[in-house]
């Protein structure tokens, strides 16, 4: 097979290829792109089971938004009159608009999921003790950058999901005190989802978004490569590295090639929806917000607004300060801390898998605390005590993981943090396939 | 390393291919795509037209009175920019006005595209079907019904009453479009029911309605009306204080909505349709005359529902038989609306004798319709035991009048569940899931709503109790499914809880 990646080497290289390690080192050391990397990288941060590829993946796709995008931009009009048909133009008219359009819908949403995966990933092998605390808080402002990325731009083809998803989703933000309808108003141009908004939400995503965004990754990039490179394990003794040429960047490669195949077969063969125009007048049953808020938007169905809001403020600034949480940095790249932190892992997805949709249909159909408790105000009895049951409930997780399998403080957190994302995809999967007409729980098929 | 380019690399392999045959279909894509546009753009059409145009223009596009059909080779192939302009802007010196937001109108450029759409390619015996299918029956007719009692009234008037008939014919089939049903005039045309009209000599008001209005939308009449028609109609204008006196007075009919959801509804359609098209044949509530009788046991237990929609739809499958098919004049939705309005009528159908033309031979002579007895088998060219007996009911005990419908109980209040759409004030426009219309509602006056506001934000769902006030809905309870928030107006008693009260 040497053929095979003599042949990427031509791709690759003006002139020949460079033989030797001292040159493969160069040559990363002196070329923009590669000089990310490190010239030489440790054997055990090579292992695709280490990493999944996640950030690499993530920082891929954005490539591939970013280029898709630009070629949207050739045909979109921002305009309540005309964003719609520029669409429908773009998918029926213009030769593989379709497919560009699919392509940047998909990475997108995908994007969501493998910046979360990628969360998840750092979580559990302890990419955030000592020097990466930072660059793991920045990686959460990433988060927030994608997600702010997607909520722009799920308004822009105005079709009905658009209008009425971003109309729920700013609704909220009303329920935040004292700055919540200033802060609405802003974003919105005014009180209502409009050409304002429109207009707002397209510069957002076009013009401020991605220089932040890129302002931004450059740090995040750079920070890996200062922090350390991926988090593993301390050695005791001296570690096998190999040079970043050829090893690392034809895993990078190969796994680039294969992310780019199957998003591309997925957006031939799945289109991106579009709905009816959007009809300020004819609200959809059920109105839903974007899919990957759907969680907090189920949040919503059994507490206060304010306090769903609180709930998820919480949960960001949990895991914000998880490096203050967990300081015993002895578990670093050791996936789950340890092989019982693991089992913990487990227990708290299987704990999770079980309570939350328990207590989606006991509130749902038994439990009516507003009427329980008449005296109260609603801000009370549907805001505060659920979420101060919520909170109480995290609590006794993370103690009964302590308690069953005798954890230490750090296991338990793992488990704590398996529990409440696994709460997070099973309220995200109740509010997508579950919820019907009226947000009734209803079976899918 | 190897190991991930070489997946890599057949990865890329699959795309190649992948991309290659997307390509190759990207034309048949496109094509398909836009004929898809087209046919959503028709769709959509057909419920913007029912509702704005077909008042004018006919259901069917077919033209009413001095306004030109739409269903035309010419308007077909006509510049598309020419027809938006159009609708846009109305035509200059008749009564088609401008339709679009910048003009002063309602539809928006996306809206008029539709139409445009409709006008180039649509089958326009589709689109009263379409409408249909969208819960929008329209009036099969935009002129209203001129009865022959009205006219013979009108003659009776006096010397000059059947000029004034003539006249009032006229107007309801021409001028009632702008003028309005009752001469109260309307955005397009001059209120005519009125002593400042009456007041004109007949010459003058003649010359009005031959040269037209210039700068109005009152066009020249004098070329489509006979000289005897325009004398009818200027005698009829000047005289309608008299018809009004005795009560005699057109009535528009007006395009419904009606919720497909609802069976009450269908019924009620079906039963309209059952007295206006069947009855004239198979007799009052059906029960038999020229055609078989429906309302009867016998005729409902043997027909199932395809059957009957097949009769509908096709026209009586006996040779020679004098059922027409309406398949071509029904649409679909209405069909299955008398076909669900025959079956309610099941229930309570009488047993006939003798339902004609449901059985060949019309049931048989009574002494044949006695049930067989197989113990006594009668003996051929012997003594007979069994003497038949005829269990002769007449028709038309059948007539109860029974339509499935049973008086209701009318509460003052009804409760809605719904999606918010706005607040302004205290005004609330919610979204009405049961009638998927909008509708409004007053939360209390403004000093009390202020203070006692629960949030109500576009998009939340409520719930509410409600009934009619003047002129407005008035809730009794409003509950904000959103937040869990509710919020009580009125006391169990009825009174508003700013009355007084706790």
């Amino acid at each position: 097979m040497s053929w095979l990646s003599n042949a990427f080497d031509r791709l690759r290289f003006r002139a020949r290829p460079p033989s030797d390690d001292r040159s493969r080192m160069r040559a990363v050391a002196n070329n923009l792109i590669l000089h990310l990397h490190p010239t030489r990288v440790p054997v055990p941060a090579l292992r695709f089971t280490h990493t999944w590829g996640l950030g690499g993946i993530s920082a891929f796709l954005t490539v591939i938004l970013v280029i898709t995008g630009v070629l949207l931009m050739f045909r979109y009009d921002a305009s309540v009159e005309r964003a719609y048909t520029s669409i429908q133009t773009l998918e029926t008219v213009v030769p593989f608009g379709a497919l560009i359009r699919n392509l940047h819908h998909w990475s997108a949403n995908l994007l969501v999921i493998t910046v979360l995966l990628h969360l998840v990933r750092v979580f559990l092998t302890g990419g955030f003790f000592r020097d990466r605390r930072g660059n793991w808080i920045f990686g959460l402002f990433l988060l927030l950058i994608v997600l702010a990325f997607n909520f722009t731009g799920y308004l822009l083809p105005w079709d009905q999901l658009a209008f009425w998803a971003i109309t729920v989703g700013t609704g909220l933000l009303d329920y935040v005190p004292v700055v919540g309808v200033l802060v609405a108003n802003f974003l919105l141009g005014g009180r209502e989802v409009g050409q304002a908004a429109l207009r707002n939400f397209y510069a957002l995503h076009v013009a401020v978004l991605p220089v932040v965004l890129m302002l931004a990754l450059s740090y995040h990039f750079w920070r890996v490569r200062k922090d350390g490179g991926v988090a593993l394990p301390d050695q005791t003794g001296p570690v096998e590295k190999l040079t970043t040429i050829p090893h690392l960047v034809g895993i990078e490669l190969g796994i680039a090639l294969v992310t780019l195949t199957a998003i591309m077969l997925f957006a031939m063969l799945i289109p991106a929806p579009l709905e009816a125009m959007a009809n300020p007048a004819h609200p959809p049953n059920p109105a839903k917000a974007a899919w990957y808020f759907l969680g907090v938007q189920e949040l919503l169905l059994h507490m206060h607004p304010l306090a769903a809001l609180a709930l998820s403020t919480i949960g960001l600034l949990g895991l914000a300060t998880v490096p203050f949480w967990d300081r015993d940095d002895s578990a670093i790249g050791i996936g789950g801390r340890s092989a019982r932190g693991r089992k913990a892992a487990w227990l708290g997805v299987a704990l999770s898998l079980l309570l939350t949709p328990l207590l989606v249909i006991i509130d749902e159909w038994w439990l009516d605390l507003p009427t329980l408790l008449p005296g109260l105000p609603t801000l009370v009895s549907n805001g505060l005590i659920p979420l101060s049951l919520t909170l109480a409930g995290l609590a006794g997780v993370y103690w009964l993981i302590r308690r069953v399998l005798r954890t230490r403080h750090n296991e338990a957190l793992v488990g704590l943090f398996s529990f409440t994302m696994s709460a997070l995809v099973v309220l995200t999967l109740i509010g997508i396939f579950f919820r019907g007409p009226n947000m009734a729980l209803v079976w899918p098929w | 390393m190897q190991r991930y380019l070489i997946i890599g690399f057949v990865a890329l392999l699959g795309l190649v291919v992948g991309l290659g045959v997307y390509a190759s279909r990207e034309e048949n894509r496109l094509a398909d795509a836009q004929a898809n546009l087209r046919q959503q753009a028709v769709s959509d059409a057909a419920v913007i037209y029912v509702e704005n145009c077909a008042v004018c223009h006919g259901a069917s596009g077919e033209g009413l009175g001095s306004i030109p059909p739409l269903d035309s080779e010419a308007l077909r192939t006509m510049e598309y920019d020419a027809l938006f302009k159009i609708i846009a802007r109305g035509l200059y010196n008749t009564p088609m006005a401008a339709w679009h937001q910048d003009e002063g109108g309602i539809l928006t450029d996306y809206q008029i595209d539709q139409l445009v759409a409709q006008i180039r390619y649509a089958d326009w015996g589709q689109i009263r079907e379409l409408a249909a299918q969208r819960g929008m029956i329209p009036a099969s007719l935009a002129v209203p019904d001129v009865t022959e009692a009205q006219l013979a009234q009108i003659s009776a008037l006096g010397p000059e009453g059947q000029l004034w008939s003539e006249g009032f014919q006229l107007y309801a089939n021409t001028c009632v479009t702008c003028h309005g049903a009752n001469g109260e005039g309307s955005t397009l045309g001059v209120a005519l029911n009125t002593p400042e009209v009456r007041a004109q000599d007949a010459a003058s008001l003649t010359r009005t309605i031959v040269e037209g209005v210039p700068g109005t939308m009152m066009a020249a009449w004098g070329t489509l009306l006979e000289a005897s028609e325009l004398e009818a109609l200027v005698a009829f204008l000047q005289h309608w204080d008299q018809l009004e006196a005795q009560g005699i007075a057109l009535e528009m009919p007006a395009p419904q909505m009606i919720d497909l959801d609802d069976p009450e509804a269908i019924l009620a359609l079906g039963e309209r349709l059952f007295v206006s098209t069947c009855t004239s044949c198979h007799g009052d509530n059906g029960t038999g005359g020229l055609g078989p009788a429906i309302n009867s046991q016998q005729f409902l237990s043997r027909q199932d529902d395809a059957a009957i929609t097949q009769a509908i739809t096709e026209g009586g499958h006996r040779p020679n038989s004098a059922m027409p098919a309406f398949g071509e004049r029904l649409t679909s939705v209405e069909i299955a609306a008398l076909v669900s309005y025959i079956r309610s009528l099941e229930e309570n159908a009488p047993v006939v004798a003798n339902p004609r033309g449901t059985q060949q031979g019309g049931g048989g002579p009574p002494w044949l319709q006695a049930t067989p007895d197989p113990a006594n088998p009668i003996q051929p060219r012997g003594q007979g035991q069994g003497q038949g007996q005829g269990q002769g009911q007449g028709r038309g005990q059948g007539q109860q009048g029974q339509n499935g419908q049973t008086p209701q109980q009318s509460a003052p209040s009804t409760t809605y569940r719904g999606t918010v759409v706005s607040v302004e004030g205290n005004a609330l426009t919610f979204y009405d899931e049961a009638s998927r219309t909008n509708l409004e509602a007053m939360l209390g006056p403004p000093w009390w709503w202020e203070p006692n506001a629960i949030a109500l934000r576009p998009g939340d769902r409520i719930n509410l109790e409600g009934f009619e006030g003047e002129g407005h809905m008035e809730l009794n309870w409003i509950e904000n499914l959103t937040t869990g928030e509710r919020l009580d107006l009125r006391t169990p008693d009825g009174n508003p809880v700013w009355q007084g009260g706790s």
